[in-house]
């Protein structure tokens, strides 16, 4: 009995010996994650990059406010520069980085992921993308991480690239993805259907645009570059590049989402009072009448316009004490956009026709003057809001002439619930002259810069006091590159 | 044995019986081994039913036959037998079996001397902690263990609470062998509770405990036990404690009242009359409106259509204790039914108990079911089945969180002050229709923000229904003297399924119904195979050592869905009645483990003991290649008293060890995949994910060195355990912040390095015993101080969690810190520690500050417990000093004016909300940017919204010494029950949660002295993602009284 248990033990000891000698046990497929996929779709990579554009064409938060086309109602701290560290890594860790992996792995394997469209499609689009979105963060931010960027564990400090070099590197993205675009479809495409020719003129769109951006610190390249533009055939009428926003929730404006449950938003008193004295149709396009035209405490200006009262809500005072009833809101068709394209705007005709109005009065060589091309872009923007021809034309009739300024602040209005491009735009043209805000809580007037937030700060502190470093006087008053004035 | 021992005493006992000698009368008295008499002590004559109690003098008389022997025993003592000789007089004194003798449950349900063991760990009775019937486990085990901090759920709510062990939260539970979830435990079920603190104590459970296992064994009956408890309690509870409001000014944005203007277009003829009428901001969702001085005017519920009291004006006055009136009294009853049985070669243990309860917070209630089965078998001699099953049912109606956008957020943030609750109340739902005070104005009945609180409440339902079963089977061989056998399966299975609805009504808030549902199951399932092996090898020498093998699986399946776009059928609330394609995600996460390993303990003359075990584990969580981590320990502790043979000291002890415990990454992350995103119509959308999934991902390592001493003094009256223990992290397996630049914001590596050290401290000890009364206290206190050694290459600092407050507070690692650092925005201060001030008076700051440290300096508690006679009185009180959290309410309920600080007087003793001009206004003193002495006066919203944003306003010191639990029992004796069917009664007065001793009364700079508000100890989950370094808008602590009745047949 004894020995046999001895023996038993024995064997027991022996095989556990054996046993935890091995290194490994093989689970198999066990750590396999089964809600992710592991094979990549690079349509479906690229439906995800597109769905961040409404962040950018419809945000809620700031750019709108800092044009002065909105104003806040009862919280008016983002109205009077309350914050100055904005955070763009939602942009590298999500869009970029998708677009990025649809380049990086058609370039690796060219065939692998032809159910999506050809290379060629897919690569041009990513590039053009993430030129849209560098371009919009660049004019935000200034110096930002480009050709570092997004690299992984391969460059986990990424420099700041100044902008002028920035620009320089987006030109020639634009130039190598318009290459690529070879019509072999792509999938996924929500915006143009794989359609070759309107990615191609959503490039030279965003590249005219760009190039004017640089007009007065680079005349010699923005020149060229416009011209470059124009050549390879950009948007025409008709041809606005807007968002296809949907009924549904899930895919509908931020506007709509934002004014659920609250009513935070409305005309500011800045664009009412502007299209008030210069008797502009759009104004019943832009703002609603009031609810009731009586403001207790006496801040809020009425006008009667073709018999309907209109208020604007005055901008950047804190603690107002304005009821929501006693100001203009914002349209219903501007915040419930489905069909209609006032929201979502990414590049309009009218701001294209504004670009070669400008391009003729700095004398480049483009077909047409600036008076006619003034006076389309007016027009461009009165059908954009839907204004009746006779309407648009009394008031193309009454405008003046075409200079820097007119040019300017007619484009301001057009670009109206376009946030970051009004702001980019009035930063550089300086008009309309904008008041900054009354009970101002950071900085000496309008920012025209945004702060980088306090994550980059830590997470990549050399480059980011590096960055910092070269701007004198860093702050949200520091002008950008292309700013000179 | 058992058996053999008794088959020889029946056999002694026949052959004495036969030989007839005359039984005799033994007496005696029986007294401790101080010589105090003890009174009801127990002696029989073994293997007979003959047995008598000693009486008040320690005198006893029992008839006896020469050679039979006597067992005396008493509660706390040490049985002993005495062989009845010639003599008739046979006095016994009884050694205390303190903690000698006393054996305690450790890792794997082993069994020790707890002076033989090498490494911390402390006991507590099942008894003692639930002297308040407390139904949460965590909850109850505040204060009573050192090292052990608990940061209690909300008490007005069903919170569940937290517990930190040595710094960390992923502690390990474990009853009868089965791994559980906190929440799954049957408090009343309980025998005792170990909890093992160090990684030496749970060498043998691996990597689920390496920050620690709470042991807990259930009740068994035992050998010759048969009875029938019944246990009930009741207990109320009521909200105690809430933020200080203020109680002079009612709700808008400004002092002067707006009056009505009647207009002939738009409103009907009988408007004309409310001309003039003083109407309140209804939008505003403040508190800077007019003084509530009793002015005439027309309140939100004077506007409803058809009701009696429409178009009147009402005092606009105080209703100081509006929030209070919101909660109500909360009831909780539990009766529980056990009943056990144990003989030589069986036992069995079944009970049950139903909860019911309502909670201070409206429409919100709770029922639980337990039923817990303990059972054993001995088969044969030689093997020995057991088996046990515990299942809970639990349904719990409107359950409501704290945080940010709660019912309590709501009230303590914003609000109008003059709201008298109960109006709101009654008028909140007329006629099918839905008012709210916030209205949009006077002739717009919209909610600008908020619905009436109790639309939250009765209209936003929700439900969840959870299940958990778990139970064990297995089987003890003896193979022969010494070496035995066990194997054993084990099971935990847990279901929770829960649903919500989002009301839409006339006049809600919300404009869009939605519905949402979830599921989520999680089974664990083990096996385990041990060779256990003992032997005395000579007379001063034992060995003990065990071989095992374990496997485990977890398997987890969470599901959750939610309408879009509203519901197409109103009032149907169903996810097929979506109005777009409803959301809709599914979780599956499995992992395997396999572990070997061998312990093995020496002991020598009891003087002398070691343990030593060695441990391979394997986890499919790691890469493929590479899934192994080994570990050791090794323990020692040395028995010194009898060597110093100092009197006083009657008992000491130094322990020491060294151990290791693996450390592995989570599921799924050796694995890169793209997310799935929502789709555009029918066009799927993927994504990157943000974190970077590492193929070589690996397990880490814990090591810790542990020393402790233990001392007895004054035979046992008096006890201290001190320990220290130095613990490091490493090679861990963790997503570290990078910069997002790089395409991600994290990256899955195994580098960094933690190490923490602290040292506990136990003081016990009886300062009264004698024959009617004895008071036991204890008092236990510990430190903890954790600290990052090492992150990655080129990382200096990792984000825990970010976005804390609204103007980005994150809560950091940083290389060379203590570990939990605040960084947020800070008012800045001159050389000389002047405030600096913007020209518009409010504070400069500086972004990226260093604010504080969240975790506590120390914590600790004091337990005493007092019996005299038939009485028993026990106290429980916690306490921590530091500890550090950003508090929401505080920050919004000043910038809303609801807070107490935001009127009264200044110290011109000028109204604060008076106008600046008039000498109103909260003094400012300090300089501006350019030096020049700043001596201001600012109307105090204006300080408010000025300064919201400045972090460092808003911090609070947690530290705090609570009164939490408090007991008055009587348990009947013997006599005076003796005519009832019950053999034990006892009845107690038992309350819970009844006072904050002391906590932080001052703001800590120009606000002065601080009227306490939220309880400091009650900071609930959820907030700040389980780091406890925010409060969001906590709901308020409840005090709860009750009445517990045991019974025993």
């Amino acid at each position: 009995m004894k020995t046999q248990i001895q023996k038993i033990i024995g064997l027991l000891t022996i095989s556990s010996l054996l046993f935890v000698s091995c290194e490994t046990v093989d689970f198999g497929d066990e750590n396999l994650n089964p809600n992710a996929v592991s094979k990549a779709n690079t349509g479906a990579l690229i439906t995800g990059a597109m769905r961040n554009i409404p962040s950018i064409v419809s945000n809620v938060d700031s750019g709108v406010l800092y044009a002065q086309h909105v104003s806040e109602i009862t919280y008016n701290d983002e109205s009077c520069y309350e914050t100055i560290q904005w955070n763009f890594d939602g942009f590298y860790s999500g869009p970029l980085m998708d677009l990025q992996t649809v380049i990086n792995l058609n370039t690796a394997d060219p065939t692998a992921y032809s159910s999506s469209g050809s290379a060629g499609m897919q690569m041009g689009v990513a590039h053009l993308l993430q030129v849209y979105m560098y371009h919009v963060m660049t004019d935000r931010w200034g110096a930002i991480p480009y050709s570092e960027a997004l690299k992984g564990v391969d460059n986990l400090k990424p420099k700041f690239d100044d902008q002028k070099d920035i620009y320089m590197g987006l030109f020639a993205q634009i130039d190598a993805a318009l290459g690529m675009l070879d019509g072999g479809g792509l999938s996924g495409d929500f915006m143009f259907n794989g359609n070759a020719t309107s990615w191609k003129k959503f490039g030279n769109t965003m590249k005219m645009v760009m190039a004017l951006r640089i007009a007065d610190v680079d005349a010699a390249t923005a020149q060229s570059k416009f011209l470059e533009a124009h050549n390879a055939g950009v948007i025409g009428a008709g041809g606005d590049i807007h968002y296809p926003y949907t009924a549904a929730d899930a895919n509908d404006s931020p506007w709509q989402d934002r004014f659920q449950s609250r009513d935070d938003y409305a005309t500011s008193n800045t664009m009412v009072n502007h299209l008030v004295a210069t008797s502009d149709p759009r104004l019943h396009k832009f703002a609603q009448p009031v609810g009731q035209a009586g403001d207790a405490s006496g801040q809020v200006t009425y006008t009667t316009v073709d018999g309907k009262v209109y208020g604007g809500m005055p901008y950047g005072v804190l603690n107002p004490g304005i009821l929501q009833s006693w100001v203009s809101y914002l349209p219903s068709d501007i915040i419930y956009t489905s069909a209609a394209k006032k929201g979502g705007m990414l590049y309009s005709y009218a701001q294209v026709a504004f670009g070669y109005a400008e391009a003729a009065q700095r004398g480049w060589t483009v077909p047409g003057d600036a008076q006619t091309w003034y006076g389309i872009g007016i027009n461009a923007s009165m059908t954009q809001w839907g204004v009746s021809s006779a309407d648009a034309a009394t008031y193309v009739a009454s405008v003046g002439a075409a200079s820097m300024q007119t040019i300017a602040e007619e484009k301001w209005v057009a670009l109206y619930m376009q946030g970051w491009e009004a702001w980019s735009e009035w930063r550089r043209l300086d008009y309309p002259v904008l008041t900054p805000a009354i009970d101002i809580l950071n900085g000496t007037g309008i920012p025209v810069r945004n702060g980088y937030g306090t994550t980059t700060a830590s997470a990549n502190k050399a480059n980011h006091d590096a960055a910092v470093a070269k701007i004198s006087g860093y702050s949200q008053d520091s002008k950008v590159w292309w700013d000179t004035k | 044995m058992k058996t053999n021992l008794f088959k020889f005493l029946t056999l002694s006992f026949m052959i004495m019986f036969q030989w007839s000698v005359a039984q005799k009368s033994v007496s005696g008295t029986v007294a401790d081994d101080t010589g105090v008499p003890l009174p009801g002590a127990t002696v029989q004559v073994v293997g007979t039913t003959n047995g008598v109690t000693t009486d008040f003098d320690g005198v006893y008389s029992i008839t006896a036959n020469e050679g039979d022997v006597l067992s005396v025993s008493y509660v706390g003592f040490a049985t002993q037998n005495v062989t009845v000789g010639a003599s008739a007089t046979i006095n016994v004194q009884l050694a205390s079996d303190n903690s000698l003798e006393e054996v305690v449950v450790t890792a794997l349900g082993i069994t020790r001397e707890a002076k033989s063991l090498g490494y911390a760990q402390q006991a507590v009775s099942g008894e003692a902690l639930t002297k308040t019937k407390e139904l949460d486990f965590r909850t109850a085990l505040a204060g009573k263990v050192a090292g052990v901090q608990v940061i209690s759920g909300t008490s007005s709510s069903y919170e569940p609470s937290a517990i930190r062990l040595r710094g960390e939260t992923d502690i390990l539970y474990v009853v009868d062998g089965i791994k559980v979830s906190a929440s799954d435990i049957n408090t009343d079920n309980i025998d005792n509770i170990t909890v093992l603190k160090g990684a030496a104590a749970t060498a043998l459970y691996g990597s689920e405990a390496k920050s620690g296992v709470i042991v807990i064994t259930s009740k068994k009956a035992k050998a010759g036990e048969s009875y029938i408890t019944v246990d009930h309690n009741t207990v109320v509870s009521n909200v105690s404690r809430l933020h200080p409001y203020q109680n002079e000014y009612g709700g808008g944005y400004y002092q002067d009242w707006d009056t009505f203007s009647y207009n002939p277009a738009t409103d009907p003829a009988s408007y004309a009359a409310f001309q003039g009428q003083n109407i309140p901001y209804y939008a505003a969702d403040e508190s800077w409106g007019p003084r509530m001085d009793g002015t005439q005017a027309r309140h939100w519920d004077s506007w409803i259509p058809g009701h009696s009291e429409f178009g009147t004006t009402r005092g606009w006055s105080p209703n100081p204790n509006n929030v209070k009136n919101f909660y109500q009294t909360g009831m909780s009853s539990s009766t529980s039914l056990s009943f056990g049985k144990g003989g030589e070669d069986f036992s069995f243990r079944a009970t049950g108990r139903a909860t019911n309860g309502t909670l201070p917070l409206p429409n919100a209630g709770r029922d639980t079911y337990d039923v817990n089965i303990n059972t054993s078998l001995n088969a044969t001699d030689k093997l020995t089945v057991y088996a046990s099953l515990n299942a809970k049912i639990q349904n719990t109606d409107n359950y409501a969180s704290s945080g940010y956008g709660s019912i309590q957020s709501n009230m303590s943030q914003w609000f109008q002050r003059q709201l008298d609750m109960d109006r709101l109340a009654e008028n909140y739902l007329v006629d099918g229709v839905f008012y709210t005070w916030n209205r949009r104005s006077a002739r717009n009945a919209r909610p600008q923000y908020w619905d009436a609180p109790q639309y939250e409440q009765f209209q936003n339902t929700n439900n969840n229904k959870n299940s958990t079963y778990s139970g064990n089977f297995g089987i003890n061989y003896d193979i022969m003297e010494g070496l035995s056998a066990n194997f054993e399966v084990k099971r935990r299975a847990y279901n929770r399924t829960s649903w919500g609805r989002g009301y839409v009504g006339q006049n809600t808030l919300n404009t869009q119904a939605s519905y949402n549902e979830g599921s989520y199951t999680t089974e664990n399932n083990e096996f385990a195979a041990r060779l256990n092996y003992d032997k005395k090898v000579t007379s001063d020498f034992d060995v003990s050592a065990i071989l095992g093998y374990g496997a485990g699986q977890n398997k987890t399946i969470s599901t959750s869905a939610s309408t879009s776009g509203g519901l197409a059928i109103p009032d149907f609330y169903i996810l097929a009645n979506s109005v777009d394609k409803p959301n809709y995600s599914t979780g599956r996460y499995n992992q395997s483990r396999i572990s070997a390993f061998g312990l093995l303990s020496l002991g020598y003359k009891s003087m002398l003991y070691l343990d030593g075990s060695y441990r391979f584990d394997w986890q499919s969580t790691a890469a493929s290649d590479a899934n192994r981590v080994e570990t050791f320990g090794v323990s020692g502790s040395f028995l010194f008293d009898k060597l110093i043979n100092v009197d006083a000291i009657s008992f000491g002890k130094l322990r020491a060890g060294y151990s290791e415990a693996p450390i592995f990454p989570g599921a799924y992350q050796t694995s890169p995949t793209y997310s799935s995103g929502t789709s555009y119509g029918s066009l799927a959308s993927l994504a990157v994910p943000n974190t970077l999934s590492n193929p070589n991902l690996t397990g880490g390592m814990r090591t810790e060195l542990e020393y402790g001493i233990e001392f007895k003094f004054l035979n046992n009256r008096l006890g201290l355990d001190v320990t220290y223990f130095d613990r490091e992290d490493s090679n861990l397996p963790v997503a570290i912040s990078s910069a997002a630049s790089t395409g991600y914001t994290g990256l899955n590596v195994n580098s960094k390095i933690t190490s923490s050290n602290g040292v506990e401290v136990m003081l016990s000890g009886t300062p009264i015993q004698n024959e009617n009364l004895r008071w036991d206290v204890s008092v236990n206190f510990a430190t903890m101080e954790k600290t990052v050694d090492f992150i990655y290459d080129g990382i200096e600092r990792n984000i825990l969690n970010s976005w804390l407050s609204w103007s980005s507070m994150d809560l950091q690692e940083i290389v060379g810190e203590e570990w939990g650092m605040l960084y947020g925005r800070k008012r800045r201060q001159d050389a000389n520690g002047n405030w600096m001030y913007y020209a518009s008076g409010n504070h400069m700051y500086d972004n990226n500050q260093l604010l504080g440290n969240i975790m506590p300096n120390f914590t600790g508690g004091i337990n005493s417990n007092l019996v005299y006679k038939n009485w028993d009185l026990a106290v429980n009180i916690d306490f921590q000093d530091g500890g550090l959290y950003h508090s929401v309410t505080d920050m919004f309920s000043m910038a809303s004016g609801q807070h107490e600080w935001t009127a009264g007087l200044n110290d011109k003793g000028n109204p604060k909300r008076d106008a600046v001009s008039a000498g109103g206004g909260i003094h400012q003193v300090g300089v501006y940017a350019d030096g020049s002495v700043a001596d201001i006066y600012r109307a105090p919203d204006s300080w408010a919204w000025g300064n919201w944003t400045r972090d460092d306003l808003w911090l609070v010191d947690a530290s705090f010494v609570k009164l939490r639990q408090v007991r008055l029992g009587y348990t009947f004796n013997a006599d005076q029950i003796s005519k009832t069917p019950f053999s034990d009664i006892s009845v107690a007065v038992i309350g819970t949660n009844l006072a904050i001793l002391s906590e932080t009364t001052d703001w800590g700079d120009y606000r002065g002295s601080k009227t306490p508000g939220l309880d400091p100890s009650e900071l609930g989950a959820g907030w700040s993602g389980g780091s406890y370094a925010s409060e969001g808008g906590q709901l308020p602590s409840a005090r709860s009284f009750g009445l517990n009745v045991s019974l025993k047949f």
